[in-house]
């Protein structure tokens, strides 16, 4: 008696109601399970026919009338889909990789790395609108401009005269007349004679 | 193989050493430069020349215009090198090395001949006297303009009584 309750117990433990709540929330989007393998994953060239677009909507889990191709060699019969960020994607959604809010073989656009919850929201409202950032960012120019042609007669030095240099300060050898070489003299601070 | 290896580890940083060294040497002026005008204190010196004073404030691009034997009852002593026009032109010294510290320039440089590519060890006294020799010149460049300053300011309270005196009468 003591076995057949503690089976049941377990079996009734099977049953969980958070399980049966885990329903009411589970996935509404379509999750391809065609593709297994690296082959699979590979697109397929350009569908020509009504019945090849079908078939490649099928196989990205779109319906036909959805399926745009991006018409690039490189990437096949791939299709187009508008992009948006993690943000705008259901937040209580049972996902399967709940961390990038994805499913195992959902269809994303090509650049879909390129947007992320963290990352550039295209369909995001700025706190600037765009002549408001082209005006911020003249605006700094600008200043700085006016600041550098108003600072221009007060350049900045250090508190010293200009450097004193043997033969008259250099005149014959920066090219000066040698008819009217001055004389100039330098001096250091020591006194000359000791009293 | 392990042999090779430690040779190579010894001797192949010594072939860099001679083009480390040379680029050193290429910049010693810099280095000095560098080290010694962080040192120099400007402290108020724009706000003296622009806005306070700016009518004693010395003329950094030109020589002082004052006596420069004035207020020395001893006189100064004279600058002076003990190399000629003809040693410095035959050692090709450049322009702007032709200072007053270009004894120790050249002292550097034939050292720099003598013992090259180990300059760095062998000239650090050549070194480190030329660059003690332009560290005094900048000093006394600081004290010129220091001097051309609180003479202009003189010159300044002289007219001041002056012209109060002549007022008065």
């Amino acid at each position: 008696m003591a076995t057949l309750k503690k089976s049941l117990s377990l079996l009734l433990r099977q049953t969980k109601p958070y399980i049966l709540q885990k329903h009411t929330h589970l996935s509404m989007t379509s999750a391809v399970s065609a593709a297994y393998w690296n082959k699979d994953w590979k697109p397929s060239p350009l569908p020509r026919t009504p019945e090849e677009r079908a078939a490649a909507a099928k196989k990205y889990g779109l319906r036909p009338e959805d399926y745009n191709i991006l018409m690039d060699e490189s990437l096949g019969d791939y299709p187009y889909l508008p992009a948006t960020s993690h943000s705008w994607r259901d937040p209580f959604e049972d996902y399967d990789h709940p961390g990038d809010k994805r499913h195992y073989g959902e269809t994303f656009p090509p650049d879909y790395e390129l947007i992320a919850d963290d990352l550039r929201d295209p369909k995001a409202f700025g706190r600037y609108t765009y002549g408001q950032i082209v005006a911020g960012y003249f605006l700094i120019f600008a200043g700085f401009l006016l600041a550098w042609n108003i600072l221009k007669p007060y350049p900045y030095f250090l508190p010293r005269m200009p450097k004193q240099y043997p033969f008259n300060d250099l005149y014959l050898e920066k090219g000066g007349d040698p008819a009217a070489e001055p004389v100039i003299k330098h001096y250091t601070f020591e006194p000359a004679t000791q009293e | 193989p392990l042999i090779t290896l430690f040779i190579s580890l010894i001797f192949v940083p010594r072939l860099f050493k001679v083009y480390i060294f040379n680029y050193l040497d290429k910049n010693l002026d810099y280095f000095h430069c560098v080290v010694w005008r962080s040192t120099i204190s400007t402290m108020g010196n724009m706000w003296y020349a622009y806005v306070s004073h700016p009518d004693t404030a010395p003329d950094f691009n030109k020589p002082p215009t004052f006596d420069p034997l004035l207020g020395f009852p001893n006189g100064r002593k004279e600058r002076c090198i003990k190399a000629t026009r003809e040693e410095l032109d035959k050692a090709n010294i450049p322009l702007s090395k032709r200072d007053y510290c270009v004894d120790y320039f050249l002292e550097l440089i034939k050292c720099r001949q003598q013992h090259f590519p180990n300059t760095h060890a062998q000239c650090s006294h050549q070194f480190h006297a030329w660059e003690q020799c332009e560290k005094e010149d900048e000093v006394l460049r600081l004290k010129e303009y220091e001097r051309e300053k609180r003479l202009k300011e003189r010159s300044k309270r002289i007219a001041c009584k002056e012209s109060l005196e002549t007022l008065a009468e």
